[in-house]
């Protein structure tokens, strides 16, 4: 292993010490850097492509309200407190980066991490999305309609039994 | 000698053979333990989360190649229509259907996806004498219209009011149900059409096993908000559909007089006497005729001899 020459290391320690005055633990992500706007496309095939408008909702609620603890807010819900209260940012906030697009066939651990065996019950990407936003509608009194925010496909239409545009 | 035999002796040890073939039966309410699949798929059904969009039926009948509806699946409407003063219920039309309750201390409305629950021990197919339902290690209970002669029995031993006859087609009998999508999806692992389309993940796909413990680890994760049970996980003996929810079950249309125990187990008594009187029955009632009138006959052949001796 490389040595590090006593500077650098004098270096580092200087700067950590000064980001961690700031803060006491990793830096949260401001809310400045979330992007303006998201648009949801994986799922096409009934449905057109969502244009989620992510700044207003930025604007009028805290990051941890939707993104759990991954911002570095520390979570608004207490079991997640119970581990991630000091977890600090996540490299990729995104929903995706952790709610698979297929729900698993099976919901037993694979394995022996904790992040198996404490996330038994976490939601794929579609259910996670409409329990967070449809969730947060009825209380908040925002669109729950389907077509309030999902427009037919052709496909969708013919699925759904939907002969007219009236419903769309 | 011959041994005489009196009328008495043989009522007497008729009735003595019937009474002990009664006690020598099997042993009533004996528990027996539930064939069980170990790796048998399940679907968890938490009604919190079903906002009645009507997604599953709208999959169902694509997948399963059923005739449109006469209203769209985005009508709400279908919520309020009652047939014969009960709710919409499953039909040769559709093996799924979502209805609406309203319980009184909610806010809003709960809405409730109706199927097959596919028992571990499923009465339909106890009840079926020509052995048309199978009960597959993957856990669905399938049915086979060829063998199948339209009795019907099957539509009254389930407990949930799920098979159902096509009456459009009476000449060649047919048992309408939802089969977990058997053919064309579980046999090869993956989920039944109405979980992939549902949004709110209300529908999750697993292991039977695993969904148990996904479904007590939500409710105690959730600070008491959902009722402490988990319906069909002891119900008709354990189903394949396992549900949650925050309301009494009897309030979102459950019926909880199910017993727990398979309902081949309240009937498997009576079908155990079944042989037994259809052999002994016949032939101990024609002997208490005979004996019955054997004095008639012989005092009518007396007479008649009587009779030609005079004449």
């Amino acid at each position: 292993m490389r040595k590090l020459s006593p500077t650098a290391m004098l270096c580092g320690s200087i700067l950590m010490v000064i980001l961690c005055s700031f803060t006491g633990r990793p830096l949260a992500m401001e809310k400045d850097e979330a992007p303006a706007s998201v648009t949801i496309d994986y799922l096409q095939e009934l449905y057109t492509a969502v244009d989620f408008d992510h700044q207003m909702h930025a604007d009028n609620y805290a990051c941890n309200t939707c993104h759990h603890h991954t911002t570095g807010d520390g979570p608004a819900n207490d079991t997640c407190a119970k581990c991630h209260g000091d977890s600090g940012p996540a490299g990729d906030v995104s929903c995706s980066s952790c709610h698979d697009r297929q729900q698993a066939a099976s919901a037993s651990p694979a394995g022996h991490r904790h992040s198996d065996v404490y996330h038994i019950d976490k939601p794929a990407l579609k259910g996670a999305l409409h329990l967070q936003c449809h969730g947060c509608h009825q209380v908040e009194d925002g669109p729950t309609g389907c077509q309030d925010c999902h427009a037919f496909t052709p496909k969708g239409r013919k699925i759904f039994g939907v002969h007219n545009n009236v419903n769309d | 000698m011959r041994e005489k035999i009196s009328r008495r002796s043989i009522l007497k040890n008729g009735l003595l053979g019937t009474v002990t073939a009664l006690l020598l039966r099997p042993k009533a309410g004996k528990a027996h333990d539930i064939k069980k699949y170990p790796d048998s798929m399940g679907v968890l059904v938490d009604l919190s989360r079903c906002v009645g969009c009507r997604s599953c039926e709208a999959a169902c009948r694509a997948e399963q190649n059923l005739p449109e509806p006469d209203l769209p699946y985005t009508d709400q409407t279908v919520f309020e229509e009652l047939e014969h003063g009960r709710q919409r219920r499953t039909d040769e039309t559709r093996f799924t259907v979502v209805n609406r309750y309203d319980p009184p201390d909610l806010g809003h409305p709960l809405y409730r996806k109706v199927q097959c629950n596919h028992c571990q021990e499923p009465a339909c197919l106890s009840s079926c004498f020509v052995n048309a339902y199978t009960k597959t290690p993957e856990g669905a209970v399938v049915y086979n219209p060829d063998v199948c002669v339209g009795c019907r029995t099957c539509m009254i031993a389930c407990p949930f009011y799920i098979p159902t006859f096509k009456y459009s087609s009476a000449f060649s009998p047919q048992i309408m149900k939802c089969r977990f999508c058997y053919d064309t999806r579980l046999k090869f692992g993956k989920p039944p059409a109405c979980v992939e389309a549902c949004p709110q993940e209300a529908l999750q796909f697993g292991k039977r096993d695993e969904l148990i413990k996904i479904g007590r680890r939500r409710i105690e994760e959730n600070n008491g908000s959902y009722v402490d049970h988990i319906y069909g996980e002891y119900e008709a003996g354990g189903t394949s559909w396992l549900y949650l929810s925050k309301v009494p079950f009897a309030q979102a249309g459950f019926d909880m007089t199910v017993p727990h125990a398979p309902i081949l187990d309240s009937v498997k008594n009576f079908l155990g006497i079944v042989p037994m009187v259809l052999t002994i029955w016949p032939a101990l009632f024609a002997g208490f005729h005979l004996l019955a009138t054997r004095k008639d006959q012989a005092r009518d052949n007396a007479r008649d001899n009587s009779q030609e001796d005079a004449s």
